[in-house]
């Protein structure tokens, strides 16, 4: 077993199968460095036990795809990412300080997924963009590269 | 079940919070703790199967959490303490830091308006991340949102612009202004994905390519969509520039015709470690061209190409483990002949979409594989033998109609999945192989399911 220890002075105990997902802490462990407490300064107990959930659920990624849990893997996911902007950002910012790639492709495409066919308008009010271009500078963006400004599949709801 | 609980925590009765937050001194989270503990939803939600395991902080106080301290070696009290960390932290940050978002309404609405833009704060390289999962289009769409976005786009080293053809006659002009934007910032490009519809007439060009090996290009995905037409394929033709992308790891193309470079005829791919080729028109001096210079090439697969008559990889590939090789149906199959020498390769996969040509197959000198899956290929009894006599480490075995085969006797120490389809010559099998877990038969004139 690991102890984690979130920023908020929170410790976790997690399989060490389950926690070398995380590049960062298997090198700590190959290098000797992981002998008591892991302090995770970067990461609330909120966002880290959200990460803990993922890490024990692929434990055994290799072994699902011969036993056919493919598929429970993957609602698995599906249910993982199914969370607000907020949270998405914190498990994202983890999985890379973490260095869980797996987690960091999961999190990117929910992220990607959500952003995709939106308009400006609508990507701009879902995320609380403030736009700091002038009106001069955001037409000559459009100018430069008409090409990505045409076409009909544009999604102005914000969902 | 997690998401009921937030649920609950959400919409949970303003009331009710209202009254705790009285009880709250402002800015002191660890008072908080304190009160919260005592929801009355504690204890109720046990049945999850995650195996966290909460330590809680000495200073935390006297809360409901403490019931499970005692049975710690269930499955079931750590999660109990999980959820209700998950249900007390959630209520925590709603009542301290933003009491006024209880108005907002359930679900994602309330954690979003602590949100403030923070997707532009994110550092750029994740910011790309997640653009990387865009069609470029979409990606350059973002670039109006705000100086940030419009930064992250035209640094952006991910580049997947799906299939053209609805904005062909300015295609030249994108890539020109898109690939030069990056070049001229020295932005070292991760990857480049283009797909070119035939009807179009739209053909890749050299200085694009000449562009992105400038920009130290790693992984390039080209491909034209192939026509058939009077019984050939027509495939369409590669920017030879592309045997020069010394830096590039990963390559795949499809639908090209693979031609060497006139002058030298070399190429010069030292980093490649996948290539992945479909729907390819070939010949053997590619192969061997890419033999001598690939030194590190890890995955090589060949699927449905044409113009090869003999599929040959000598000890030149050391690095070599994966080798996918899937054959066309007669009459456009010409494979006769496969020969490899690989002493790393682990697995190992040949097929024929139809009982084809492929009649000598020499891998013995792969000692090193474990997985080999055969579909439509001429083996006999006796290679059968002489296989597992020299390959002591094949661990998983496929064999699918494999016509030729009539009395299967396999002695191996280390098997452990045999799977025999449709192999309908068979008669006998004998087998030798104490590790056997998985046998699993199926021909027509007898069934055998085992372990």
């Amino acid at each position: 077993m690991v102890k984690l220890k979130s920023n908020d002075d929170k410790e976790f105990e997690v399989e060490e199968a389950a926690v070398i997902q995380s590049e960062m802490i298997k090198n700590m462990i190959e290098d000797g460095c992981a002998t008591s407490v892991i302090p995770l300064p970067n990461i609330d107990s909120k966002t880290l036990i959200k990460v803990i959930e993922y890490l024990n659920k692929h434990i055994n990624m290799g072994k699902a795809a011969e036993t056919g849990e493919e598929d429970d893997l993957k609602e698995f996911d599906e249910q993982f990412v199914n969370m607000g902007w907020e949270e998405l950002f914190d498990v994202i910012m983890a999985a890379n300080y973490l260095n869980i790639h797996e987690l960091m492709e999961l999190c990117c495409q929910s992220a990607a997924d959500r952003l995709k066919n939106k308009s400006v308008r609508a990507v701009r009010e879902m995320l609380k963009i403030t736009n700091d271009l002038t009106e001069e500078e955001e037409q000559e963006i459009i100018n430069d590269a008409p090409w990505a400004f045409e076409g009909p599949e544009i999604d102005d709801t914000v969902n | 079940m997690d998401i009921e609980i937030e649920q609950i925590t959400s919409q949970e009765n303003p009331q009710k919070l209202q009254n705790n937050n009285k009880a709250i001194t402002k800015g002191n989270p660890h008072t908080v703790a304190g009160t919260t503990s005592e929801s009355p939803d504690s204890g109720n939600n046990n049945s999850s199967n995650s195996d966290v395991t909460f330590h809680k902080d000495q200073n935390d106080g006297d809360d409901g959490m403490d019931d499970c301290d005692d049975v710690s070696d269930t499955m079931r009290t750590p999660i109990l303490r999980k959820r209700l960390w998950k249900i007390k932290k959630t209520m925590l940050e709603v009542r301290v830091f933003k009491p006024q978002r209880i108005n907002l309404g359930p679900m994602e609405g309330s954690s979003d308006a602590t949100c403030g833009d923070r997707i532009s704060k994110l550092p750029e390289p994740i910011l790309h991340h997640i653009l990387s999962f865009l069609h470029a289009k979409h990606a350059a769409r973002m670039s109006t949102l705000s100086k940030v976005w419009d930064s992250a786009w035209n640094s952006l080293p991910y580049l997947d612009f799906g299939e053209i053809f609805w904005w062909s006659k300015d295609l030249n002009v994108v890539m020109d202004q898109t690939l030069a934007s990056r070049k001229k910032h020295k932005i070292s490009m991760q990857r480049f994905s283009l797909w070119l519809s035939y009807y179009a007439c739209l053909s890749y060009d050299d200085r694009w390519i000449k562009i992105l090996i400038a920009c130290n290009i790693k992984e390039l995905n080209l491909r034209v969509e192939t026509h058939y037409y009077r019984g050939n394929f027509l495939y369409g033709s590669l920017p030879v520039a592309i045997f020069a992308a010394k830096s590039l790891n990963v390559l795949s193309l499809h639908g090209f015709n693979i031609e060497l470079p006139a002058d030298d005829g070399t190429i010069n791919l030292s980093s490649l470690r996948e290539l992945h080729l479909s729907f390819v028109f070939l010949d053997e001096q590619f192969i061997k061209a890419m033999c001598t210079s690939c030194c590190n090439l890890e995955h090589l697969s060949l699927q449905y190409f044409n113009g090869l008559t003999s599929f040959q990889v000598g000890g030149t590939l050391p690095k070599l483990k994966m080798i996918n090789l899937v054959n066309l149906e007669p009459p456009d199959s010409l494979l006769q002949l496969v020969d490899i020498v690989a002493i790393n390769l682990k697995n190992l996969s040949i097929s024929n979409k139809f009982y084809g040509n492929i009649n000598v197959v020499r891998i013995t000198a792969c000692k090193a594989l474990k997985n080999l899956y055969l579909n439509c290929v001429d083996i006999t009894d006796n290679w059968l033998e002489e296989l597992f006599y020299s390959l002591k480490n094949l661990e998983k075995f496929d064999l699918i109609c494999c016509k030729a085969l009539k009395i299967m006797k396999i002695t191996s120490e280390r098997l452990k999945q045999l799977r025999v389809v449709d192999c309908h010559n068979l008669i006998a099998v004998e087998l030798d192989t104490p590790n056997l877990i998985k046998f699993h038969c199926f021909n027509e004139k007898f069934k055998v399911f085992l372990g």
